[in-house]
């Protein structure tokens, strides 16, 4: 269990350099609460790697199944026995079976490349059971992958979905979010951390060394820690245990997180989540260097608190969504030594480099994400030519222009200076740019109209009336970014005989280039041809940023649980 | 750059290259008057802007232009799920509430960074229209660069919109590639990861991708650097995370020798670059600090290797800077080095108060220190030494059957179309004979060859001014 004293899977001996700034903090207490939710959720993380979890963890991998499976099974009558077992009476540990075929590359590639007999041995069969496993696959599993991906796919709108497993999802949505989302990722990346240190061998040594000096003086502490943690740990185990078990009580809706204070214990553990999924970089001035894989914290944490710093937790303290989650305190922000040169082990530090820590978002595997690449083959290519498109330059031989047309050289700007009066005023630039248009117009022939110079520029402004015009720019001046309508509404109630069409253009082509002639001369140091008036969705980002930015292209932070899939 | 310098022959330039290329440019005359919506970062008018400032710096004669065939629901769907598909071919603004399509906004990822617009279908149609035709452009050799600068939507998944893309015209002009080469290098300096066609060709080495983007607690959150493919496909997928203020130096540093040996052990038959403008110093919603000149660097560098070679758009919220970026990029693919002073054009105004090609990046810390630059370096170049050389498809020398490319300007419709050979670079020393030499990728000939391209190039930077 989680409470027993562990090694953790893997550690950097970068502890056992002196390192100064931690110790400023800790003594606050402040940092102390940053931490708690933390550190709850890696002794859970701890966990994770024994024995005892794994069997955990196909405990509630088969509940999920046997859930899946009773759907099916209920609207087609068949019976499939849980656990599987092979003809000799062998069980079969359907979570290792799935995990190694999803290694694999899913079971259309193991079934296509005959992987069935590693598959056998990596769950420890002989290979002669290979073809009775994949059976077992098709009809145990299998199901479970749509399921998983219809999951995905209807994470966020559960409630008009249609699929047949809807209610299943919802009922057991906390807990299988849960194990998706988080322990499947962290058990996965886990075991390979596991694999990776036995093979090493070496890291062992290393945590045997870093943790030998101080062991004594922090055992207390480390069990008056844990004690805090229980009721945590205690109802994450309970989930693990029967999701839908009444007494671990309901979570609101996804949109309500927020309005809970951190005295319910499921928000305890999605604060602790969060913060494990932590990659914010508020204090990015003073913390250049990425931190290191939050995994790596509890040995730091519990043996050398007081002692030790790293820019892991410099992170963690100065990072925001801390802040707002765990505690209203806030922490003192510190320099950071950069301590990577005094790192005894290059490799290791290495890890700490590559910002292991930012969420890791994993690029799905499966037919539905993948391009289909098909075999190279060696047959003429006979491409439709539609493809050609519409030629438009060069000209056809047929189209006769002037020879006498005085071509610009390729590549030529403009001239230093012009010989009128005011050079460059708004009519001087006037002038210039209709004579270079107008030279363009000579050169291209058709191709002028079919790439529509005619709508390019202020040119566009000869189909509008002074008066429209006019009133174009009163309404966009008077429907300000605050009044939080969008001037285009605006704009389409007025000029009913106007397409949107029409207006954007106009828009583009006349009204930002004028607005943009008046910035270059009135306030050329603050010009912005990019500004829209209303910067709705600008805003929107920026006010609700706590989320992390990795979920839109805005930093809108609506879809960052969406896409952690 | 002390960056730069301090690998010494792995920074390699690519040398000048006088040799012209057969350019198609795909243009979209419509595309400018799409709209994603008020405050909506995303402008298709830079398109049009960039083709503007192109043609009033007379590059279009350099060119054949087309107008490119609109991508069909059926072409669409060589990558994109029927659904998906489909729920975008009906969508408009008006049905957006309607029942039907109301379920699948949340599914498909549709409403807010990626909105519903009028024409929303005909905007992807042009862009994917445009990649593909690009792509059969190199396939039929009748181009050795082709262009879209309506392209590069590289976030769009499979049965998903995401970061402005809706249909991912990258993967369905690569798709178009893989028909006739084995091997299709992607190669995405966008500042934000290109998360699309890096999952859309995770599990196969018939495509490589290498992203370069800025990573941690940014869009979309992909591309960490032990992100390397998987099954088929591993070791074939390579991110290049970077943090805020990477300049020309470090950026080139950085790009040049990952790319140069991308190219030797993966010996792409073609290149496809997605030459996303929000890497650019002074972009709206990214925090880079490449000029022009740097960003398109990256453009000079794989066009020297002479491999067919796709260009696309992608990013870029600073539209005025976007369409300098792309005008210039064009200018680089032709061959021509534009003056500083932009020609009046019909967006003139937008390039006050300088009026000029090329802006001064912004004075910005750069986050990215040396060690941790030749880090990544190190790590990426020990990663691409251990891809192994067996790929589905068999490496094989085929013999170059390149005639020599002709020195005297001619009529783009007269000039003979020289098979191009990839996977080599031609000897760029344009003093020397004409006939491209097979250039083995040993170091010292690299070394050889790049020293002496260097010297080409400070006098060709010295020869910026025109001439």
């Amino acid at each position: 269990m989680g409470l027993k004293r562990r090694k953790p899977p893997k550690t950097r001996p970068l502890h056992t350099t002196k390192q100064t700034g931690w110790s400023t903090t800790t003594t606050d207490g402040s940092a102390f609460d940053c931490f708690r939710t933390i550190d709850s959720l890696l002794k859970n993380g701890f966990s994770l790697k024994c024995e005892e979890i794994d069997d955990k963890f196909t405990k509630l991998f088969n509940r999920i199944v046997s859930r899946v499976l009773k759907d099916i099974c209920e609207s087609s009558c068949c019976f499939r026995p849980l656990p599987p077992m092979l003809g000799d009476g062998k069980p079969i540990d359907l979570l290792r079976l799935y995990l190694s075929v999803r290694e694999k590359g899913g079971y259309e590639i193991v079934s296509k490349n005959g992987y069935w007999d590693l598959v056998a041995e990596d769950i420890g069969f002989h290979s002669n059971v290979s073809a009775s496993l994949k059976v077992v696959y098709v009809k145990y599993l299998e199901l479970l992958d749509e399921w998983f991906a219809k999951n995905v796919e209807n994470k966020d709108n559960s409630e008009n979905g249609s699929s047949c497993f809807n209610d299943l999802m919802i009922d057991s949505s906390r807990s299988t979010k849960l194990f998706s989302d988080v322990e499947m990722k962290d058990y996965k990346e886990f075991s390979e951390g596991v694999k990776k240190s036995d093979s090493s061998g070496r890291e062992s040594v290393v945590i045997e060394s870093v943790l030998g000096g101080n062991e004594e003086e922090n055992e207390s502490s480390r069990k008056r820690k844990r004690e805090r943690y229980l009721p945590l740990l205690d109802w994450v185990k309970r989930v693990s245990k029967d999701p839908c078990d009444p007494a671990i009580g309901s979570m609101p809706e996804r949109s309500k997180w927020k309005g809970y204070g951190s005295d319910h214990v499921w928000k305890q553990v999605l604060s602790a989540r969060e913060a494990m999924l932590l990659k914010g970089n508020v204090d990015s001035k003073k913390v250049t260097i990425w931190q290191k894989h939050l995994r790596m914290v509890p040995s730091m944490y519990d043996d050398q608190r007081e002692k030790s710093t790293s820019r892991c937790s410099q992170r963690l303290i100065s990072a925001r969504e801390t802040q707002s989650i765990v505690s209203s305190r806030k922490p003192q922000p510190q320099d950071c030594s950069e301590s990577s040169s005094n790192s005894p082990s290059d490799r290791e530090d290495e890890d700490y480099f590559w910002g292991c820590n930012f969420k890791r978002k994993r690029t799905p595997l499966g037919r539905c994400f993948q391009a289909k690449v098909p075999e190279w083959t060696d047959q003429a290519y006979e491409p439709d030519n539609k493809w050609l498109g519409t030629p438009v330059w060069p000209l056809e031989k047929t189209e006769t222009r002037s020879s006498l047309i005085e071509l610009e050289r390729i590549g030529k700007g403009r001239q230093d200076s012009c010989g009128c009066q005011f050079s460059g005023s708004l009519e001087c630039v006037r002038f210039h740019v209709s004579e270079k248009r107008n030279r363009a117009k000579l050169e291209l022939g058709s191709a002028f109209a079919r790439w529509k110079f005619d709508d390019m520029g202020e040119n566009v402004a000869l189909k509008w009336a002074r008066f429209e015009e006019k009133k174009f720019e009163d309404i966009i001046k008077s429907t300000p970014a605050s009044s939080g309508t969008s001037f285009w509404d605006e704009l389409s109630n007025h000029f009913k005989n106007k397409t949107m069409a029409v207006m954007v253009s106009y828009y583009f082509n006349v009204y930002l280039l004028r607005r943009r002639a008046h910035q270059n001369r009135s306030d050329p140091n603050n010009i912005d041809s990019d500004d829209d008036e209303l910067e709705k969705i600008g805003n929107e980002a920026s006010n609700n940023n706590n989320n992390g930015a990795t979920g839109s292209i805005l930093c809108s932070p609506k879809k960052v649980h969406r896409n952690s899939r | 750059m002390v960056e730069s310098s301090s690998v010494g022959g792995a920074s390699l330039p690519s040398g000048p290259d006088g040799k012209k290329r057969r350019v198609s440019y795909f243009y979209e005359p419509s595309i400018g008057d799409y709209y994603y919506g008020q405050g909506h970062p995303m402008k298709p008018h830079r398109i049009r802007m960039a083709h503007n400032l192109i043609v009033h710096y007379s590059l279009h004669r350099r060119m054949e232009i087309v107008r490119p065939f609109p991508a069909g629901p059926e072409d669409i769907r060589r990558f994109h799920s029927d659904d998906y598909v489909d729920f975008l071919a009906s969508v408009t603004p008006d049905t957006l509430h309607d029942h039907t399509h109301a379920r699948h906004l949340k599914r498909f990822n549709v409403g807010e960074d990626c909105p519903v617009f009028d024409g929303i279908f005909e905007f992807c149609q042009a862009s994917a229209g445009g990649s593909i035709g690009a792509a059969v452009k190199l396939n039929r050799q009748d181009a050795d660069i082709a262009v879209n600068w309506a392209g590069g939507l590289h976030h769009a998944k499979k049965s998903e919109a995401s970061g402005f893309c809706y249909v991912n015209d990258i993967v369905l002009g690569i798709l178009e590639l893989l028909k006739v080469h084995r091997r299709v290098l992607y190669v995405d300096i966008d500042i934000h990861h290109g998360d699309g066609v890096e999952e859309a060709f995770f599990t196969t080495d018939r495509v490589m991708t290498v992203s370069f983007h800025k990573f941690g607690d940014f869009f979309p959150g992909t591309g960490h650097i032990k992100d390397i493919g998987a099954n088929q496909g591993k070791y074939y997928a390579l991110n290049v995370p970077l943090n805020d203020g990477m300049d020309d130096d470090s950026f080139r540093g950085l790009f040049r020798p990952i790319v140069h040996k991308v190219m030797e052990v993966y010996q792409p038959d073609a290149v496809v670059l997605q030459c996303g403008a929000d890497s650019l110093a002074g972009d709206r919603l990214g925090c880079f600090n490449l000029s022009v000149k740097g960003h398109a660097d990256c453009l000079r560098y794989l066009r020297s290797f002479n491999v067919p070679l796709m260009v696309l758009g992608g990013g870029g919220y600073t539209i005025r800077n976007v369409a300098r970026c792309w005008c210039y990029e064009t200018a680089v693919a032709v061959g021509v080095e534009p003056e500083n002073k932009l020609p009046y054009n019909e967006y003139f105004e937008y390039f006050g108060p300088d009026y000029t090609l090329h802006v001064e990046p912004s004075p910005l810390e750069n986050q990215n220190t040396p060690k941790d630059l030749e880090k990544i370096r190190n790590l990426l170049l020990e990663q691409l030494s251990r891809l192994p050389h067996s790929p589905s498809v068999p490496f094989q020398i085929t013999p170059p059957i390149t005639e020599a490319p002709e020195e005297a300007e001619e009529p783009m419709e007269k000039r003979p179309k020289p098979r191009i050979w990839s996977g080599q670079e031609y000897d760029s020393d344009v003093d020397e004979e004409e006939k491209p030499r097979r250039q083995s990728f040993n170091a010292n000939s690299i070394i050889r060859d790049h020293a002496r391209a260097n010297i080409k190039e400070e006098d060709m930077m010295d020869g910026d001014a025109p001439s």
